[in-house]
């Protein structure tokens, strides 16, 4: 790895890769609830509408319903639409479009018809913005045949995800977590960034595979470095891709470590980390060597309060107790 | 209805020595159950309330037929040996919770109940166990509540220095039934012929001279070859005594009697010994007491041994006299040499001399047969360069 | 290599054969084979475990004038002087 490189922010990564998207393709444009002159609820636009002015970066109305059906509709007839929602609360509100249509299309008119959208959505909490702007629903989407569901968790991933999902002829949607926008680091070259629909091991260990995505990534790393100062060689895992799930890089991994605790931001019940450790049982049965443990989010609607937010959010040291759970290994 | 031997296929239960409500802990005697080789006393693996007895006194069942419940409805059918591994079911059950708790609380962590009945293993401890074609139910567990994890299956690298893998009690009982029933049932004879092994000590010396270390030999293994040749034509002595009969084994597989440091004593066998050259049998005698010191041992070799040998080796007693382990027909016993005075074309010189002994069940040879195995074990061990 | 070390590698190499045995207590002038429970095999794996670690061979004669664990240190500190 080179340190030439300078460090840049979650935020500018997803930035420039949008302007690079727009640089190269004049079929890409962005929408989206105050991503023009306001820069985006997140500052992640901020700028972009001076460089490609109105038509390319278009304010919608408060009505995500509409935009995302417009965005289908841009998406039809041959455009390369970014829609960005503000989270993934409010992306319930256009459910419809996106698992009615944009799932569909292809499918419903016999491949006739192709819906090359990428979609947008900041989810989890973290921010104190209350139960209303702070869930982690991507494994609904995730549920859903007909869209591919990215999270990028590193700032290189935010960097380059979103020129493969652009590239990609079926509807994407991409969650970019709160918490990470202001995360900075050094940009990989393209090169070095894995296919979009990829786990990778962003630590190698012996012991035990701690699984996380998004959000949680960190706060797994943060828990494999606390391991490893107690002698547990910890693996960690980043989904990058929740649809389809790199199911082989998980299952290789495991059938190594023989151990395995998914970290989620999701609730528990009926969670992604829910349809891992079913993966886990089902085809890696026979490689356990303790139970699969899930370390998600209470199961509550996320508190305003600062102390009652965390205690709702899996922590590190909630992973380290789920490891401390694995006979054998603390 | 457990199995006291690879042989049972059924067991008669006796008498019943509890009653639905009593209380039984662990090793208490529950039952007599009355086999092909006699009656023995069932101990009971778990302690708990008998809450239904499901075999009545007087029936003939067969090996593996659940007999009676005890507790909290977990089936007993086993004794703390000789458990055939089962299939891994969840034992949990769920917690019930009203409705509006479960709504806004997260799913409960059920505790694992406590292994009652059944061995408690790891999906991988299994497949290891079944790959290895181990005894699960002869493993000590070293999970938080006693289960089976893969580190208890694997040899020495990952296992805790010291913890020897074996159920130092299981495997007292086991001893003590086989030799109970051996005593109980097979009319043993015996036959001594001191043997010198001075020429074989002379030969071994010259062989290890320029060797290094772990190409040299010891004097056990020499002794084990020999014995497994000189079987060869004495096929009254190897094989099986079963169902009123006798069935010579077709192959020679060496079951060697390996103490265990901290007590016990397991028999492993050397598979067919007789066709090993001296520098294989060697090399299976150090792998096999690695083994039996650090886990390992393949029920195979627990379970195919045709014929045993005890041997003293160099520090133990002068004479050894076994007890035959059934279904076997023999066990020779081989004293720790000794240098005595030994009369050689009527002149009395030094000699490296050792008490070789046979105790061979009657129902299958006698003493003539018996006595012409040791003078050919003799005759080997006097030209050691032919082994 | 000095001394000490090579005491302290003697008595690992031990540990690992007989690890219930508290190296300690034990009588440096008794026959260790008796003292420790060693059998023949076990001699010899300890023969070849220190002749890898003290990079030196220990020939086939000599085993039998090493019994004790003193007379066997003094013999391993000789050997490696050499």
């Amino acid at each position: 790895m080179t340190s030439l490189m300078p460090k840049i922010s979650y935020r500018e990564a997803v930035r420039e890769a949008m302007r690079e998207a727009m640089e190269h393709d004049e079929r890409v444009f962005l929408m989206g609830e105050d991503v023009g002159y306001y820069g985006g609820c997140y500052a992640v636009s901020m700028g972009l509408i001076d460089q490609f002015g109105e038509a390319r970066i278009i304010d919608t109305p408060l009505s995500e319903s509409g935009f995302v059906g417009a965005g289908i509709g841009a998406a039809l007839g041959g455009m390369r639409p970014i829609v960005e929602v503000m989270t993934v609360n409010f992306s319930l509100l256009a459910l419809d479009q996106i698992v009615n249509n944009a799932a569909t299309i292809r499918h419903m008119s016999g491949g006739q018809f192709s819906i090359p959208l990428v979609i947008r959505m900041a989810t989890g909490a973290g921010r104190q913005l209350a139960a209303q702007h702070s869930h982690s629903l991507e494994c609904w989407y995730a549920h859903v045949p007909g869209l591919k569901v990215l999270a990028p968790a590193t700032v290189s991933d935010a960097r380059y995800m979103l020129a493969m999902a652009l590239q990609d002829p079926d509807p994407v949607v991409i969650f970019e977590h709160v918490m990470l926008y202001n995360e900075e680091a050094e940009l990989l070259a393209a090169d070095q960034v894995a296919a979009m629909d990829k786990a990778v091991i962003r630590r190698s260990g012996t012991d035990l595979t701690l699984i996380a995505y998004g959000g949680t990534l960190h706060k797994a790393i943060s828990a494999a470095e606390q391991l490893a100062e107690k002698g547990v060689s910890a693996e960690v895992i980043d989904l990058r891709s929740l649809r389809p799930l790199d199911s082989k890089t998980l299952l290789e991994s495991v059938s190594r470590t023989h151990r395995a605790v998914i970290v989620d931001e999701g609730w528990k019940t009926g969670s992604l980390a829910a349809e891992i450790s079913a993966q886990l049982m089902e085809q890696a049965f026979w490689e356990l060597d303790a139970p699969v443990q899930r370390v998600c989010s209470q199961e509550v609607p996320i508190p305003y309060p600062k102390h009652l937010e965390q205690a709702s959010l899996p922590q590190v040291e909630d992973i380290i107790a789920a490891v401390r759970r694995l006979p054998g290994v603390l | 209805m457990p199995s006291f031997g690879a042989d049972m296929q059924d067991g008669t239960l006796s008498q019943w020595l509890v009653s639905t409500g009593d209380r039984v802990a662990r090793n208490d005697v529950i039952a007599i159950i009355e086999t092909q080789k006699g009656a023995i006393d069932l101990e009971v693996f778990t302690s708990g309330i008998v809450s239904k007895l499901l075999v009545a006194a007087g029936e003939r069942v067969a090996v593996g037929t659940p007999i009676a419940l005890i507790d909290d409805g977990v089936i007993t059918d086993s004794v703390a040996t000789e458990e055939p591994p089962r299939p891994a079911v969840p034992v949990a059950q769920p917690i019930p919770e009203s409705a509006t708790q479960a709504c806004l609380t997260r799913p409960s962590i059920v505790p694992p109940a406590p292994g009652q009945g059944r061995v408690r293993a790891t999906p991988l401890a299994r497949r290891l166990a079944a790959e290895q074609a181990v005894d699960l139910s002869a493993i000590k567990g070293s999970g938080p509540a006693g289960e089976i994890l893969a580190r208890d299956m694997l040899p020495a690298a990952t296992a805790p220095a010291g913890t020897p893998p074996m159920d130092i009690p299981a495997m007292r009982h086991a001893i003590s039934a086989a030799m109970s029933r051996s005593k109980r049932e097979i009319p043993h004879y015996y036959l001594e012929q001191t043997i010198n092994l001075q020429r074989a000590a002379n030969w071994l010396a010259e062989y290890n001279q320029d060797k290094a270390p772990e190409d040299r030999l010891v004097l056990n293994a020499l002794l084990h070859l020999a014995v497994a040749r000189a079987l060869q034509k004495s096929p009254e002595l190897n094989g099986f005594y079963q169902q009123g009969q006798f069935v010579a084994a077709e192959e020679i597989h060496l079951g060697t009697a390996i103490a265990i440091r901290g007590g016990g004593l397991i028999t492993p066998a050397i598979i067919n010994a007789d066709q090993l050259d001296l520098d294989e049998m060697m090399k299976q005698l150090l792998d096999l007491s690695y083994r039996v010191r650090n886990g390992g041992l393949r029920s195979s070799e627990m379970s195919l041994g045709s014929v045993t040998l005890s041997s003293m080796g160099d520090r133990g007693a002068e004479k050894v006299f076994g007890v035959i382990y059934p279904p076997q027909v023999a066990i020779i016993g081989l004293g720790t040499p000794e240098l005595r005075p030994w009369v050689n074309d009527g002149k009395i010189e030094p000699g490296l001399l050792v008490s070789a002994t046979l105790a061979a069940d009657h129902r299958v040879s006698d003493g003539r047969q018996g006595a012409r195995f040791l003078n050919h074990l003799n005759k080997i061990l006097q030209k050691p360069e032919r082994l | 290599m000095k001394a000490q070390e090579i005491r302290e590698i003697l008595k690992q190499e031990l540990g690992a054969i007989a690890p219930e045995v508290d190296l300690d207590t034990l009588d440096g002038e008794e026959d260790l084979r008796d003292e420790m429970d060693i059998d023949s095999m076990d001699f010899l794996r300890l023969t070849v475990a220190l002749g890898k670690r003290l990079n030196t061979q220990i020939p086939d004669e000599d085993q039998g004038r090493i019994t004790t664990f003193d007379s066997l240190l003094s013999y391993l500190i000789k050997r490696s002087g050499e």
